[in-house]
């Protein structure tokens, strides 16, 4: 993999905040190893208050590490200019309130040095795609939530960045709009760009995300591709159509003489609901701090097969 | 002789041994090495500084180089603080070194005050030695901290800049130690090498601030690459629509301002029709910058804090906007709505004054037509109120004498006459004595050693040495005098032949050429008047005018001296009868007189015109005396009460110029309410700013008087204990343990304080609406020195907001 291929490289990364006085307050993250690499959907994942965020803020600078660093493409943090190529959707959609969804739109594009009519070009495309035509001349303190989250995204996206930040890009959006955000990542991706999402609604995650990290207290807790975090190699689940339910007991020999309808053997999947509860679950049994390897990279010699 | 004092004549005798030298011509080695000290002591003393902008620039530098330089190691240290990286031994040494000064400043009290003798060890008192042994163990401790936290982080140009900073002040010690020695064996005397160390400190730690300064520099350099005009504007247009979506500034302050204007006339009433006015012009200035400043004061520390709380600045500095950006954007907003408001509130102000008042002259102009026949003497006074209030609505440029006096008995004296009265600052001549005024022009000596010498010249006995600056109070002869006239002609003989008298030569030709153009003139001259005469015999009016018409031409325009005098009755006088004044030009060269008497006019202007023909030769020196003619009456004057007119200025650029005032003090304070915002949570931004406002504008003076240190009763610790024990501010006070703690604690805190009210802008001095409601023109000098002034002060101010910006977090 060549180094230009990796866009995101964190490096020990700790983050402690303190009071007034320097004196430590929360140690929101711990010793952070992470590379995320180009063309991919990367999960951020974790309970309330693991760190996620705190995360994404130190990638733009908006805080300094207290140890460690962080390089987006190849570029310390402060370094201003970087910010050209990336869009950054927040928690929370802290958008100027008395702006219009165009002049929103507007002011963000000059930030970036956009030409008056590609501005007026893609504020028409973006509006369009976040569905708030209806709305354009509107002052955001006027918007739902939802609409508001939609012209966020719309900002995060005005510069055509190379890599997107969104730190919970569906919060308080309706089943449509999350299922439009969904694919709305989903063809960014097939632009080629990198997407990092953070967020707790792992149904959709699981989805769409190549790669997740699982976050808790600080802490990287697990990291590794989608499918192979969620594959159950040591049970095997064997579906079988249409037989008669006095047969039950003599599965086992059936199966023996391979005398069924054999759908399908292979590995069941648990849900990432699952492995969520069960690592945030371990780790508070077990706390300290735990070796996590990219499973993908663990299990890149061994494609699960049986 | 103070330590200063010392040092201003090391810089006298170096720069005077250095013109010796070279006025001399012997090539001795140490010549260019004495002329280089001269320059590093001029640049590297703290206190020190030359006339003129470059001396105003230095004293710029060398102040933001000393705050640049506190900045940098107070960041440093308080990072290494912060970061708790500081040994336990030298957290000893750090605590052992402040008490250790803090005993020793008691020492010195204990022993300035007499409360306690301390043997001397080796010529040097023990408090003394304290104070050097605890400063060694601070700057030890600073070392330490500043080396170690350096080494933490890897930041090239911070180490660098470390290194050079030792350079400037091992370089500045041993400048200052080399100057003092080198003053001490000049001048054949014998100082301390403690007084050369104390010098070398001031002078190593003004270069370590050039140091700072210098880096501070270059990073702002390297930013200011990145500031584009672009996103700049789009900061302005984003702050501009803030002000008027959210807190409504501009509808607001318009508002009011409407308001104010409609009921104006009800509460403006002038006490005298002629002020009207001057009334009029101050008030609408007043009231445009009294709600400029409020709004400034609302807007501008309001913004980044509320970015920051409602965390609208993470999709501001997560695109690709430099902090400078922020930070100038921002102003630029605040000024554009400035402008515009400004532009609006002139206008408006403009068209109200001029419609007032040239209604006003009309009427007055009108009622005393109307009532001329009838009324005479009210008629006149008519006149006259319509006369002032016009001279008002210019933009005269004064040109201002020195004033002193003779009294009564015909002494010279620097004061007229107090006659009781408690805020009168004019002061009187007596009415039919000798007593007079006396307004001189050119370069000339100082009151107080004009009045010295005058009493000897009178007496016989030689003058004596001058000890005060000389004055350049020279009347612009050129101004006055029309080329191709007469006297101008005249003018320029005199002045060859007063070259010709001090010893120039071969101007005889120049001479014999000038006198050429002259006789056609005299010819003329001498036939129009014959003229003159026989048509004033013959009374035929339309000649008369005729004639003067041409001798108008081939003579310079006479020339307007102006008087505001107060009058001061004694007794009632008949009623109805003025009291009179009498004028004596003299140009005190030719001996050319002019005399006049005039009813002096109460509270209004006078004028006099005077012949150009006085001004020829003068070199732009007169001499005006005014007496008091009417006897037991009393004329009140000041020096600023008489002034030769030089001309006359637009009203309009003049009106503009006091509402670019308004604007400059608007910059300033937009540039310390955004800088305050940068750090501080909006209220305390919001009172900072109040107080950055207030301090300029209202104690500016007092806080001058803070940072000379020349107060009398001490300083604040001080000052408070004479009020609670009710001593009078003179009194030396017996030295009690409270009165010691008192000085001690006011010795620790008046060297900071006094460094700290430069941070102040002069607002007051950036308003320049009083000469303009006057009716006295605001100079381009005025105009530039002021621009300036607010220049000095945003640029920093708006720099160390970056710089604050740059290394804080936003999210945290
Ligand atoms: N400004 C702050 N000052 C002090 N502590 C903070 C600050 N911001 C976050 N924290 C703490 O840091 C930890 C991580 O917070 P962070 O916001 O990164 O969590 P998160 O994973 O984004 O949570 P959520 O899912 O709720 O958004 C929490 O314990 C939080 O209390
Ligand atoms: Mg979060």
């Amino acid at each position: 993999m060549s180094q230009s291929d990796i866009i995101i490289e964190i490096k020990n990364l700790t983050k402690v905040y303190r009071d007034f006085w320097g004196r430590p307050k929360v140690q929101a993250l711990k010793a952070l190893d992470l590379q995320v690499k180009r063309g991919e959907i990367f999960g951020l994942l974790g309970p309330n208050g693991s760190g996620k965020t705190t995360t994404i803020k130190l990638l733009l600078g908006l805080l300094f590490p207290t140890e460690g660093e962080a390089l987006i493409f190849n570029e310390p943090t402060t370094n201003v200019a970087k910010n050209e190529r990336i869009g950054y959707l927040p928690e929370e959609s802290y958008l100027y309130k008395f702006l219009n969804a165009e002049e929103t739109l507007d002011f963000y594009g000059r930030l970036f040095k956009i030409s008056g009519a590609e501005r007026r070009k893609r504020i028409n495309k973006l509006i369009d795609m976040v569905g708030l035509n209806h709305a354009r001349h509107r002052q955001l303190r006027e918007y739902s939530k939802g609409m508001q989250r939609r012209i966020g995204l719309a900002q995060a996206l005005i510069n055509d960045p190379e890599l997107v930040l969104l730190d919970e890009p569906t919060s308080g959006l309706d089943p449509i709009g999350t299922a439009e955000i969904k694919d709305l990542i989903l063809d960014l991706k097939a632009q080629g760009k990198t997407i990092v999402l953070s967020g707790h609604l792992l149904a959709d995650m699981q989805d769409i995300c190549d790669r997740i990290a699982i976050l808790h207290r600080g802490e990287l807790r697990e990291l590794g591709r989608v499918q192979d975090l969620l594959t159950v190699q040591d049970i095997t689940q064997i579906k079988v159509k249409d037989l008669p339910d006095s047969a039950i007991d003599e599965i086992r020999q059936v199966i023996e003489r391979h005398n069924g309808n054999l759908v399908s053997v292979d590995h069941p999947t648990t849900t990432l609901d699952e492995l969520f509860l069960r690592i945030v679950r371990e780790s508070d049994q077990f706390p300290g701090r735990r070796h996590v390897t990219d499973r993908a990279k663990a299990d890149a010699g061994s494609p699960n097969n049986s | 002789m103070t330590l200063g004092g010392i040092f201003n004549n090391v810089l006298d005798s170096i720069f005077l041994i250095a013109q010796a030298d070279a006025a001399a011509a012997t090539p001795q080695a140490a010549s260019w090495l004495m002329n280089f000290m001269g320059w590093v002591y001029l640049l590297g003393d703290p206190a020190i500084t030359t006339k003129g902008l470059l001396g105003s620039l230095l004293t710029w530098l060398k102040i933001i180089g000393l705050f640049s330089l506190v900045a940098w190691i107070g960041a440093r240290v308080l990072q290494a603080i912060k970061d708790r990286i500081s040994l336990p031994a030298l957290s000893g040494l750090a605590a052992a070194g402040l008490v250790g000064g803090l005993i020793s400043i008691l020492l010195q009290v204990l022993q300035s005050t007499g409360r306690l003798a301390l043997p001397i060890i080796g010529g040097v008192s023990p408090a003394i030695i304290l104070a050097i042994l605890s400063i060694i163990a601070v700057v030890v401790w600073l070392e330490a901290t500043l080396w170690i936290s350096m080494s933490r982080r890897e930041s090239p140009g911070d180490k660098l800049l470390l290194i050079a900073m030792h350079i400037a002040l091992a370089f500045g010690m041993f400048s200052g130690i080399y100057i003092v020695q080198n003053y001490a064996s000049t001048q054949g005397i014998k100082i301390s090498i403690l007084e050369g160390i104390q010098q070398g400190s001031r002078m190593g730690l003004t270069f370590m601030g050039y140091t700072a300064l210098a880096m501070l520099g270059f990073r702002l350099l390297q930013e200011l690459r990145r500031v584009n005009p672009i996103r700049t504007m789009a900061i302005a247009w984003l702050s501009r629509k803030e002000a008027t979506r959210r807190m409504w500034a501009p509808y607001v302050v318009t508002a009011v301002f409407l308001v104010v204007l409609a009921f104006t006339h009800w509460f403006l009433q002038p006490p005298r029709p002629a002020e009207m006015s001057r009334l009029f012009v101050g008030t609408l200035t007043l009231l445009c910058s009294l709600l400029i400043t409020l709004m400034i004061i609302f807007l501008s520390p309001l913004s980044l804090p509320t970015d920051i709380q409602q965390q609208t600045i993470y999709t501001i500095v997560s695109k690709p906007v430099s902090r400078l950006e922020m930070i100038w954007g921002r102003i630029l907003g605040y000024m554009t709505l400035v402008t515009l408001i400004i532009a609006l509130f002139g206008g408006i102000s403009y068209i109200y004054l001029i419609r007032q008042v040239n209604s006003t002259i009309r009427l007055t102009a009108a009622e005393a037509e109307s009532i001329r026949s009838g009324n005479p003497l009210r008629a006149t006074q008519l006149d006259e109120q319509a006369e002032q209030l016009t001279a008002r609505m210019s933009a005269r440029v004064p040109v201002k004498g020195s004033l002193l006096f003779r009294d009564s008995r015909g002494t010279p004296q620097i004061k007229g006459i107090d006659v009781g009265q408690e805020l009168e600052y004019r002061t009187h001549v007596e009415g039919a004595t000798p007593s007079k005024g006396i307004w001189r022009f050119g370069v000339i000596s100082h009151p107080f050693d004009e009045v010295r010498n005058m009493a000897a010249r009178d007496s016989g006995k030689p003058p004596g040495p001058q000890q005060y600056p000389i004055l350049d109070r020279r009347v612009p002869v050129d101004n006055f005098l029309r080329a191709g006239t007469l006297e101008y002609v005249d003018n320029q003989i005199a002045t060859l032949k007063a070259q010709q008298s001090k010893g120039v030569k071969g101007l005889e030709s120049n001479i014999e050429a000038l006198q050429t153009q002259r006789r056609p003139l005299a010819n003329k001259d001498a036939e129009l008047k014959a003229a003159l005469k026989a048509a004033q015999t013959a009374d035929k009016q339309d000649e008369i005018n005729r004639v003067q018409g041409e001798l108008a031409l081939i003579h310079s325009d006479p020339f307007k001296v102006e008087m505001t005098f107060t009058i001061y009755r004694t007794t009632k006088g008949r009623v109805g009868e003025p009291v009179f004044a009498s004028m004596k030009v003299l140009n005190p060269i030719t001996s050319e007189q002019y005399e006049n008497t005039f009813p002096v006019r109460e509270y209004y202007t006078d004028m006099q015109t005077i012949p150009a023909s006085l001004l020829v030769g003068s070199g732009g020196f007169l001499n005006i005396e005014i007496q008091c003619v009417s006897s037991t009456q009393y004329l009140g004057m000041a020096e600023s009460d008489l002034f030769v007119l030089a001309s006359d200025g637009s009203f309009f650029w003049n009106f503009f110029r006091g509402l670019m005032g308004v604007w400059l003090q608007a910059l300033v304070l937009t540039s310390i309410g955004v800088f305050a915002g940068t750090f501080l949570s909006w209220p305390v931004a919001l009172l900072t700013t109040i107080a950055f406002f207030i301090g300029g504008q209202v104690a500016f003076g007092y806080l001058q008087e803070f940072a000379i240190q020349a107060q009398t009763g001490g300083g604040p610790f001080e000052s408070l204990y004479r009020l609670l024990s009710h001593d009078n501010q003179m009194a030396d006070l017996t030295p009690t343990l409270a009165v010691v703690t008192a000085k001690t604690l006011d010795s620790l805190i008046l060297p900071v304080m006094s460094r700290l009210v430069y941070v102040v802008p002069n607002f007051a001095s950036l308003d320049v609406s009083n000469s303009v409601a006057d009716g006295f023109a605001v100079t381009n000098d005025k105009m530039i020195g002021n621009a300036l002034m607010a220049i000095a002060y945003a640029l920093p101010f708006s720099v160390a907001g970056f710089f604050v910006l740059k290394n804080r977090e936003v999210a945290a």
